[in-house]
């Protein structure tokens, strides 16, 4: 179904566009390369100061172990929540949110259950409750999430808190992987708190920012 | 040249007037692998000239609205019935792809993406006046308009009698039927497009159609067999 448009509405649209300049998409790849680079300099940088990698008596073989399991696990999420395909709108809001929660759990379950291999780690650490952790876990994750929101800024696409809410939580199971180098503790309460806890927080961060950010109007 | 939009409605001569989905006339079939329709020529061409336009030909963009804009202007006039919504409502939707062009994906649609960017314009701005649109002798003149523009002068008012009843039968739909059928057969998207657009899946937009074109074809039942008649 077709309709007849006046000459004039063109001329006004196009004007309307000409008024106000916008990035090319070179100019568009350009900036975004710098702002994720940036933020996953910075995100390092927050890694390595807090002490990098720390085996602290635990088997290699449980820290390779558990790292390879949680970096898959985070690529997996992050290739579903950031590849688009051919569409512009995003993935379904099921899809979305099943991912968002996903996360979480499929981190745990995979924590629990490797470190259950290995005997004493997963006694608790009354000395370490998981503070530290969060806090690492959200200093790292932070800008990159902000950066990936700047990429889809004004992209409007079809569920933008649940595609803000999706990337939060991969950018903080990312950021878990990462931690899972750096805290030998795999006790439940602990991961609750320092490992599963800053994902929801970053993934709830995400909707908030999404549905700001990622809507043209 | 103006398409009617509900063809099978429209079409007086058929046994079956409002057909399966898949008996749509050719422009409002699903793009194929064996069906290479003028609809999916334009959209190839409006995806080439945004792929264009986001690579920094700014004469591109003029292009782009020759090619997508009277769809747009078609879909949004449905929604809002109202001329100048509609414009400015269209004005918007170009601005925001203009804003948005440098982060336009090398190979994606332009068109479900433009559908809905309108569409949220719409419905925000629908939040905005928090006003109901009851069916108006105008909006039914239009949708006439659209409907009867190819007929012969003696069934002009026939259709546009015709007309006034779709339009009525269609406010009566439970929105998300309405939606997924004016996307699909007014607008002429495919169904994985207008899957996209709504944010659910093509099976679940095969099935609105489906149930809307029951509920159609029970509430114009009278008047298909008056015209058959």
């Amino acid at each position: 179904m077709k309709t007849e448009l006046s000459p004039d509405l063109k001329a006004k649209i196009l004007e309307a566009a000409l008024s106000a300049p916008s990035a090319t998409r070179h100019e568009q790849q350009r900036r975004a390369f710098w702002y994720l680079s940036g933020a996953l300099a910075v995100s390092a940088l927050v890694f390595m100061f807090a002490g990098g990698v720390r085996v602290s008596g635990r088997s290699p073989l449980l820290v390779l172990g558990t790292a390879l399991g949680s970096g898959a696990l985070a690529s997996a999420v992050v290739s579903v929540v950031l590849s688009r395909g051919r569409s512009m709108i995003g993935r379904s809001r099921v899809t979305l949110v099943s991912v968002a929660l996903t996360a979480p759990v499929a981190l745990l379950a995979w924590k629990l259950s490797y470190s259950a291999r290995f005997a004493g780690a997963l006694e608790a650490w009354p000395a370490r409750p998981g503070m530290r952790c969060l806090a690492l876990t959200l200093a790292i994750g932070a800008l990159p999430l902000f950066a990936l929101l700047m990429r889809w800024k004004k992209t409007d696409p079809a569920h933008p808190r649940a595609q803000g809410l999706a990337m939060g939580a991969a950018v903080g199971l990312s950021a878990a992987a990462l931690v899972d180098l750096w805290c030998p503790v795999a006790h439940v309460s602990h991961l609750l708190l320092g490992h599963v806890l800053p994902i929801v927080l970053l993934a709830s961060l995400g909707c908030w920012l999404g549905a700001r950010l990622l809507r043209s109007s | 040249m103006l398409e009617i939009p509900w063809e099978p409605l429209a079409v007086t001569s058929r046994p079956k007037p409002v057909a399966e989905p898949r008996a749509a006339a050719p422009s409002q079939r699903a793009p194929g692998k064996w069906a290479v329709t003028d609809e999916t020529r334009s959209e190839a061409r409006a995806d080439a000239a945004m792929d264009r336009y986001a690579g920094g030909q700014e004469s591109a963009f003029s292009d782009l609205y020759d090619l997508i804009a009277p769809r747009l202007h078609s879909y949004l006039l449905l929604k809002t019935r109202d001329e100048s919504a509609t414009e400015d409502i269209l004005q918007q939707t170009f601005v925001n792809i203009h804003e948005a062009r440098g982060r336009f994906l090398r190979g994606a649609r332009v068109m479900p993406w433009a559908v809905s960017i309108a569409r949220r314009l719409f419905i925000d701005s629908k939040r905005r006046h928090k006003r109901e649109c009851p069916l108006s002798d105008e909006h039914a003149e239009t949708v006439a308009k659209l409907v009867a523009a190819d007929a012969a002068p003696d069934l002009q008012l026939a259709s546009q009698r015709t007309a006034r009843q779709i339009a009525e039968a269609l406010e009566r739909l439970p929105p998300r039927q309405r939606e997924a059928f004016e996307l699909v057969r007014c607008m002429g998207l495919s169904q994985a497009q207008a899957a996209e657009v709504l944010g659910t899946s093509a099976l679940a937009v095969k099935l609105r159609i489906h149930r809307a074109s029951d509920a159609l074809r029970r509430s114009l039942s009278a008047v298909l067999n008056a015209r058959q008649l």
